[in-house]
Formats: C-alpha cells, structure tokens, sequence
C-alpha cells in the first residue's frame, strides 16, 4: 500500500470528497484506497484490477447489494439474512472492458432490473443474483440476451447459469458463489466460444481435456456412420437435450413430431445405438460433444 | 461506399493456435461475399476480426478508406446477425429494433421511422408489441435482422445466420435475405458451412480450409472451375468425383479402362510434362451419361460401369457405381429399370471434366 500511495502521491486516496474522481480498489485483507481517474492508463486501471477488487460506485449505494458484495466480495460472513428466498446465480465475464461501461452496466441493469440484483466485482465480471428461479428457457434466453449486447455494444461476453440453492446462510451463499466460479473459469479456459455455461456442459469438457487423441478419436467413431448428416445430428442433439422427449425437441426445432421420430429412428438404424436409452443416450451425447472439440 | 479491403490477415489465438494465415480480398461495395468451409476453417474468426471482436494478429484491415485495425468496434459502422437470435427476451418487437438507436441517442420521431420501416421489410409490422418468446425461430430472426438493419450500417456481417432454423425455413430465409440485400444494397459478408447456402446467395464465394483461402470466384467460376481437389470435392451435391488413372498416348487409364482425352486438354496436360503420369480426373456426376444417344457419339470415352446402389431423388437417380475399383457417382433422368450389381454403359462428357496434380492437388487444366 505504502509503496502504491508513494508511486501516485496526490492522485491515491483513501478517502474523498469526490470519490467518482476515482477508481476505488479494495485490497483482499479488505483495505480501501483510490486513484485518480485522470491518473490511470487503461492498462494500469486494468493491472489494478486484476490485483485488488475494484469496487464499482453503484455497488455502494443500495443496501440489498451491499449486503451482497459483502458476503460474496468481501468474504465477510458477519452479516444477518442476505436472502430468504431460494436464489440463483448467472455469473457473467466480458471478454473486454467496455469503453463505455456505464452505458453498458446501464444497459445490463435495464434488462432486468425488476428481478435480478447485479454485482460488477470488477469491470469484467460479477453476477446476477435471481430471486425467481425458474428457469425453463433460462438457457437460450440468455445466449439470445449475450448476443443482443455483443449486437449492441460489440463486447462479447460468457455466462454461467448456476443451480437453485435452496441453504441461503451466508456461509453457504458464499461457498457456491466461489464454487460456482471456478466451474465457469474451467469452462471459458475449455470452450472459449460458448456463450452461455452451466456445470452438466463443463463435466465433459473437463474429461475430454484430459483424454488422449485416441480415446476422443474412439469416442468420435461411434457416430461415425452419420457424421456427415448435420441436420440429423442437430435433431439428435435437440432430441437429447429435450430429455429424449420427441414432441418438446420437435418444438424446439420448428419440426412436425413425426419427421422427429424419422429422424431419430433412422439414427438408429444408421449407427445402430439406441439413443433412446439412458445408456445409449449418454454414448451419443459423448460422441456428439467430440465434434465440437478443437 | 463499403469497400473493404483485408491485406495479408493473420490470427494467432492466445495459444499459439495459427486460425487464420495471409488472408487476402478485396470486397466491392455492394458485394454479398460468402465464407465457407467445414467446421473449423477460420470463417468466424476471420468475420469476428473484421467486426473488431478479435484482434487481428497481422496484416492490414481497410473499411472505406480507414485503416481500422485500431478502430473500436463501434465506430467501424457495421451491424452483425448471428446464429443466436439476438434478442433481449424482455422486451417487445419494437422495442428490440429500436434498442441500438436509442443508446446512439436517436431522436424518437427517426427511431420509429426507422423502426417501422424495417418492419414492414420485413413483414413484423403485426408482431411488433410481441415478446420473442411468442414467435417462431424465422420470426426471431427477421427481428435479429431488423436489429441490424435500422443501424442503417455500412456493412452487414453474418455469422451462420440460418443454422438454426429447419431446412424448409432455411431455404425459404435464404430468398428473403437476398433479397433484402437487392433492396438494401449493403455490402454483406456472409459466413456459412453450407455449400448450398454459398451457391445460392453470393456474388463471389471465399472457399476456406485450415485458416488458408482456397479460392475466390463467383459461384460459376468456383462450380466451373476449380482451382484444386477440395473445392472440387466441397462445392456440388453430390461431390465431383475423382478417378486416379494414367496418361497415355492420348487416353486417360485406369487399370484396363481407355478413356479419350479432347487434344486442347490434352495439348496442355503434354506440356506441363504429365505424359505417362498419374494424375486425378474430377467429374461432375451430371457429366456421366447413361442417355444411349450420348453414348452413342462418344463411343472413346464409354465405360462399363458396376453398379451398387441406384438412388431415386424424384426427378433424377443417383447411380452409385464402380469402375476399375473407384467409386464414383452418376446423376442421371429417372429411371427405375436399373439394380444393384448391374453392369451398365455410362459415357463421360471429357469436355467438362478437369484434371488435378496427384500430389499438389492443384488443378492442371
Ligand atoms: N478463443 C480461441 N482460442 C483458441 N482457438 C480458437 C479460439 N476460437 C476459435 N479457435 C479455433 O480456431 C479455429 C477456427 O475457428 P472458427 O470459429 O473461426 O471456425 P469456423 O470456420 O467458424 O467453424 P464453424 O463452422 O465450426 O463455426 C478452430 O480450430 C477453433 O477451434
Ligand atoms: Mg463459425
């Protein structure tokens, strides 16, 4: 700290009469300081970041969110109740620092504002806290919504759609919070192009990371008789991933059921797996996610 | 004017992973350019440079006359589509078109000009107080379209806009965004892995294989005559075939099977020094014939051909088939008189066939 109130002089604070002047960090062991906006490159902005938790002005104001940096940034496990109801995190991660962040946040806050509470732990990333959580087209709401903003603001962002947690102690909210995290850090690492992450899409990921050429080649021969078929994979995909029900996958797809159930039948009888079980639903899954690898 | 120029593009990932290597085109204002390739080839990464989203490793980026390798994206006057339908789900028709020009600070009056115009292109004029959740997938993405087009930009960028939508749908969008591209004449880039969706849309196709362009040419010129074995092979449904055979004395030959080569193909594959070498013949299926009258004024390059499966398409059959152990495919009329292991007499059309290097797999002639 001594050293950093050295390097900029009059431009460090620890306080201010006009703190938007400043960026304002926080130090892990929970110390405060700012310097001067007009003081700071980019990239020193960014390397400061990355070092300390820049705290966003408006996380300051409300104290709902308060309470929530707090639990979550602070790690600071002396508050009451932060929640009564069951919540959901959707942790978010810009791949750039929008030039115009306010406008951005603004806009990210304006999406929801009525259902969700929004913490920036730094310019790059934070979370969503949903108090409704259910989530029957979270999913592809969500990619539409990333897309929208990349649309928009050409910054390109990823997302994790984090479980209901039921247990919202401090402690627990925090733990997940942290839990959570790294799931979504593991997932960016492995499939840099997804937009939207929840943990039954990283466990794959992970386990391909670390098999061999020949075993993800295996894997990927399985398919093979169709492999050429995009529209038939898409289907089978669409199929699994509606829990093997025909008439939601259909819907999903804009297709009559009928052409569905053609579709998947000729599936087994190009490849001979019978998708329709569990087991052999699962050896799909595995060899449709292989084509996706680099 | 939206010309755009990409002098010597490189893209090298934070992993060292090369995705794009000297990436060279020039993009007329008005074009509608395609890339396309198989899964993996550098189409996004090239396009998602060109929007700004990816920093371009090496090499010249020109839009207009700007260098804009170091031009925010949001000042390089560009709008994208995706294959995610981009939509906020909690708001209207309306007001997802009109999101991106209130943030430019649009006055309302212009706004709703735009607004509406867009939408009656794009026939939303009655779903616009409509939440996405209540539409189809085509519908999502006209609205995803009329996101961009009020932006009034300079270039349009599409990143597999259709993949997903049903096939029928597809083919039916398809129409409707050339279409708008007549009407808008707005420079496009459009990125598909779909050769079909190439073939139908473009004024000039980018064929891409491993971040290296293969090709460039309007869809005749990369149909009639490609530069090398894999836009051969990628572009037409059913593939070109390829038969490896011998030069000689005139003749293309494979094992004891004679077929004559035209003298001006002939003239030219002698002087580039391939007499008495192996080389690939590419044929189109649809240049095999099975017509007796064909086969009858092209008696030196008839052959005997096993066939394995005859495929009816409705209008036409597919001949699966063999000769000289190579498989090939015919496209020929309907008929239903042929069966598997049959050995029947096809004649190829040597005046539209090409040849290829066996080992550059470049064309020859
Ligand atoms: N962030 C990244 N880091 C490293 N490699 C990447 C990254 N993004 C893409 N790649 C790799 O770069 C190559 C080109 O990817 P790109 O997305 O441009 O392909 P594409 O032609 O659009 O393919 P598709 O048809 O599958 O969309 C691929 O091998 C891909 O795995
Ligand atoms: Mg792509």
């Amino acid at each position: 700290m001594n050293n950093l109130s050295e390097l900029y002089g009059e431009d460090y604070a620890v306080t201010s009469e006009q703190p938007e002047r400043y960026y304002w960090y926080k130090t892990a062991g929970g110390e405060r300081f700012g310097v001067r906006k007009a003081r700071l490159s980019d990239e020193e902005h960014m390397l400061l970041c990355t070092l300390f938790y820049h705290e966003v002005d408006s996380d300051m104001e409300d104290p709902v969110q308060q309470k929530w940096v707090s639990v979550l940034f602070d790690e600071n496990l002396d508050v009451s109740t932060v929640t009564e109801k069951p919540v959901r995190y959707i942790h978010f991660h810009l791949k750039e620092v929008p030039s115009d962040f306010t406008e951005f946040k603004e806009a990210m806050i304006g999406l929801f504002s009525t259902e969700v509470i929004f913490l920036f732990k730094n310019e790059k990333e934070g979370l969503m806290v949903q108090e409704n959580t259910e989530g029957e087209q979270l999913v592809e709401e969500l990619e539409q919504m990333a897309a929208a903003l990349t649309a928009d603001f050409f910054i390109e962002m990823s997302l994790f759609v984090g479980q209901v947690i039921e247990d919202t102690t401090p402690s627990n909210l925090l733990n997940t919070y942290q839990t959570e995290k790294r799931w979504f850090t593991s997932g960016i690492k492995l499939i840099p192009s997804q937009l939207v992450f929840t943990q039954p899409a990283i466990v794959p990921a992970i386990l391909f990371s670390e098999a061999s050429k020949e075993t993800i080649h295996y894997i990927k021969t399985l398919i093979e008789p169709v492999s050429e078929d995009a529209e038939l994979l898409k289907s089978i995909r669409a199929y699994l991933e509606a829990n093997l029900n025909i008439t939601m996958a259909s819907k999903q797809l804009y297709v009559h059921r009928n052409s569905l159930q053609y579709r998947v039948d000729k599936f087994i009888e190009r490849t001979g797996i019978d998708v329709k079980s569990f087991k052999g639903a699962v050896m799909v899954y595995l060899a449709l996610l292989t084509y996706e690898l680099r | 004017m939206a010309e755009i120029k990409l002098n010597h593009i490189y893209k090298r990932y934070d992993n060292k992973f090369e995705a794009v290597k000297d990436f060279n085109l020039d993009i007329q204002d008005k074009e509608f350019i395609v890339f396309v390739g198989p899964s993996g080839c550098g189409k996004s990464t090239t396009l998602r440079m060109i929007a700004g989203l990816e920093d371009i490793s090496d090499g010249d980026l020109v839009i207009g006359d700007r260098r804009v390798n170091d031009v925010a994206p949001k000042d390089r006057d560009i709008a994208m589509v995706f294959q995610n339908y981009a939509l906020y789900p909690h708001m209207n028709v309306y007001d997802n078109m009109a999101f991106g020009l209130k943030l430019r600070k649009f006055d309302k009056k212009e706004i709703e000009r735009r607004v509406m115009d867009a939408a009656r292109i794009l026939g939303l004029e009655n779903l616009l107080d409509r939440k996405p959740k209540a539409l189809s997938g085509g519908q999502r993405q006209r609205v995803a379209l009329g996101r961009a087009i009020v932006r009034d930009p300079q270039v349009f960028l599409m990143d597999e806009p259709l993949s997903n939508l049903d096939a029928k749908l597809r083919v039916q969008m398809r129409a409707e965004i050339s279409k708008l591209h007549q009407r808008l004449q707005t420079t496009t880039i459009y990125v598909t892995h779909d050769q079909t969706e190439a073939m139908t849309m473009a004024t000039r196709i980018v064929i891409m294989k491993d971040g290296v362009i293969q090709q460039v040419g309007s869809p005749k010129e990369v149909y009639d005559a490609p530069d090398n074995v894999f836009v051969g092979g990628f572009i037409g449904s059913p593939a070109m075939n390829f038969l490896r055979g011998q030069l000689e004395d005139g003749y293309f030959t494979m094992n004891d099977v004679r077929v004559k080569v035209p003298e001006g193909k002939m003239k030219t594959l002698r002087d580039n020094g391939y007499t008495n070498k192996e080389v690939l013949l590419g044929i189109r299926p649809e240049d095999i014939h099975d017509e007796p009258v064909f086969i009858e004024s092209s008696q030196d390059t008839k052959i005997k051909a096993a066939i394995d499966v005859a495929e009816l398409m409705g209008a036409e059959t597919y001949l699966y088939s063999k000769v000289a152990d190579q498989d090939f495919i015919a496209r020929v009329d309907s008929r239903s008189d042929i069966h598997s292991g049959q050995h029947i007499d096809l004649a190829l059309n040597m005046n539209k066939c090409h040849f290829f290097d066996t080992e550059t797999e470049q064309r020859i002639y």
